[in-house]
């Protein structure tokens, strides 16, 4: 199994007890999970997020790991930035957190950051949320347009797309949508509010377009774990 | 052992949720559930009374299945209420949002459950955005809890936010605390351990939402067996006595 959604690094808002690359392994391999896409929480923060991607390459370079790198798509000059991360990493995707930076995901910046994503042939993240929105403490979250979403997973860029932190009942809505494209997932992390979340997407017959994430360590990785493997 | 002190019917849904519960029960291991019927905000006396023969009718049902009467400080009949429950055998008390917890109108059903030695569960939950105008959050917790030393609460889901919730009231020996709901952050448990004891950590699951979420809380955090036997039910046991 692989963990889609994993991150390492600093979250501001609260003290994080285990966000390192060796406490990512050891709940993994406690689990069997073979290898994840990793990003760098502090990344998410950073006015240039790349100086958090450079601590990540260092941290999981030689490891199971996948590298996924961080952008904020309203900053300028973000195809100095994928260059620059094409030239330093061996990355296999890009991770965007449009609640957190706040940007339309319908502009026109977003569609030249999506044909960025699909020149240089890399998976491309989107952070639906950030954990639950009632309890944001200094930032509030601002979720985009599920109307946005709905265009993306249109796939009008074909990219392999993987759309994270979504709800069971989130991903049914979009179901008219969802079989459109082949390189279009979800991932599990937000699933919990069906108490036999697999059950019921399999019931939608949509659970082959959900793949495990985490959002380690901003979630308990047992909780997510369980749910994935037990409903 | 797994009691889960903090799971609900919801008058709307009650079939669905009541067949939910018991498959809980039987693919996780569950031994033991307390649950209160809730519905609206602001429900009516015929509401309240409905609500208490749907929790009373699904424990004559399954041995497994505990009651919390649910009761409305603003009715003028939140006693008589009570008192029926606990002639029908249920074993606590559950407060929701109609109300606030430190309302002059809860004193007289703070009183009459440190009478009867009976607990109170009480929502709590701060929300950064959707508060609801009643909805109780830890510092009402607190000041009801200073209020009356005696009286035994039992603050739900961690005050909502734990970061907010917990320091209210870590002082202060007669509240508990569960983390029941969709909530779990990496580290909140961890957190309420350390600043409450697990002595003061009760395990429940908010269902029929949920329920894998909070056993993967327990097992995710630095804890003792020990520390896990007393979350899982031994404090629900000793907090209900006689009624578990």
């Amino acid at each position: 199994m692989i963990d889609y959604n994993c991150m390492i690094g600093q979250w501001p808002f609260r003290y994080l007890r285990k966000n390192t690359v060796d406490d990512l392994k050891k709940v993994h391999e406690k689990h069997q999970i073979e290898s994840g896409y990793v990003s760098n929480l502090s990344s998410v923060f950073y006015h240039d997020p790349f100086e958090g991607d450079k601590i990540l390459f260092n941290s999981i370079k030689d490891s199971q790991y996948k590298m996924v790198i961080s952008m904020n798509v309203a900053l300028p000059n973000l195809y100095r930035d994928i260059k620059m991360a094409n030239e330093s990493f061996a990355y296999e995707g890009i991770r965007i957190y449009p609640s957190i930076h706040k940007y339309d995901l319908k502009s026109s910046k977003f569609d030249e950051f999506c044909h960025m994503v699909k020149e240089a042939n890399k998976k491309l993240f989107i952070s639906y949320r950030m954990g639950d929105v009632r309890l944001d403490y200094l930032i509030n979250q601002q979720l985009p347009d599920i109307l946005s979403i709905k265009s993306i997973i249109n796939n009008p860029y074909d990219l392999e797309l993987y759309v994270l932190n979504l709800k069971a009942q989130e991903i049914t809505a979009l179901r008219d949508e969802l079989f459109k494209s082949s390189s279009v997932f979800f991932d599990s992390s937000d699933i919990k509010h069906e108490t036999f979340a697999r059950e019921y997407l399999k019931e939608k017959g949509i659970d082959e377009k959900v793949v495990f994430g985490s959002f380690f360590p901003l979630y308990t990785f047992e909780s997510n774990y369980l749910i994935y493997t037990k409903t | 052992m797994i009691i889960d002190m903090h799971a609900h019917l919801w008058d709307k849904n009650d079939k669905k949720d009541s067949e939910t519960i018991i498959k809980v029960l039987d693919a996780f291991s569950i031994d033991k559930v307390f649950i209160s019927t809730l519905q609206d905000y602001y429900p009516t006396k015929e509401d309240v009374k409905r609500y208490n023969k749907k929790t009373h009718d699904f424990m004559m049902r399954d041995s497994r299945i505990g009651g919390f009467i649910y009761t409305d400080p603003v009715h003028d009949n939140s006693i008589d209420v009570i008192k029926k429950g606990l002639d029908e055998g249920f074993s606590a008390l559950k407060l929701w949002v109609s109300c606030l917890v430190d309302d002059q109108r809860v004193n007289k059903i703070a009183e009459f459950c440190i009478k009867e030695k009976l607990p109170i569960l009480a929502h709590a939950f701060k929300k950064s955005n959707g508060q609801l105008p009643y909805e109780t959050t830890a510092i009402h917790i607190r000041n009801l809890a200073l209020r009356y030393p005696e009286l035994v609460i039992i603050m739900a889901h961690f005050g909502g936010n734990s970061y907010d919730g917990i320091r209210c009231i870590e002082d202060l020996p007669n509240v508990y605390s569960d983390f029941s709901g969709t909530i779990f952050r990496g580290d909140d448990l961890s957190y309420a351990v350390e600043h409450l004891g697990a002595k003061r950590v009760l395990f429940g699951t908010d269902l029929p939402t949920g329920c894998l979420q909070c056993i993967g809380q327990v097992e995710g955090a630095d804890l003792t067996n020990e520390q896990k036997e007393l979350i899982y039910y031994k404090n629900t046991q000793r907090i209900l006595g006689e009624r578990v």
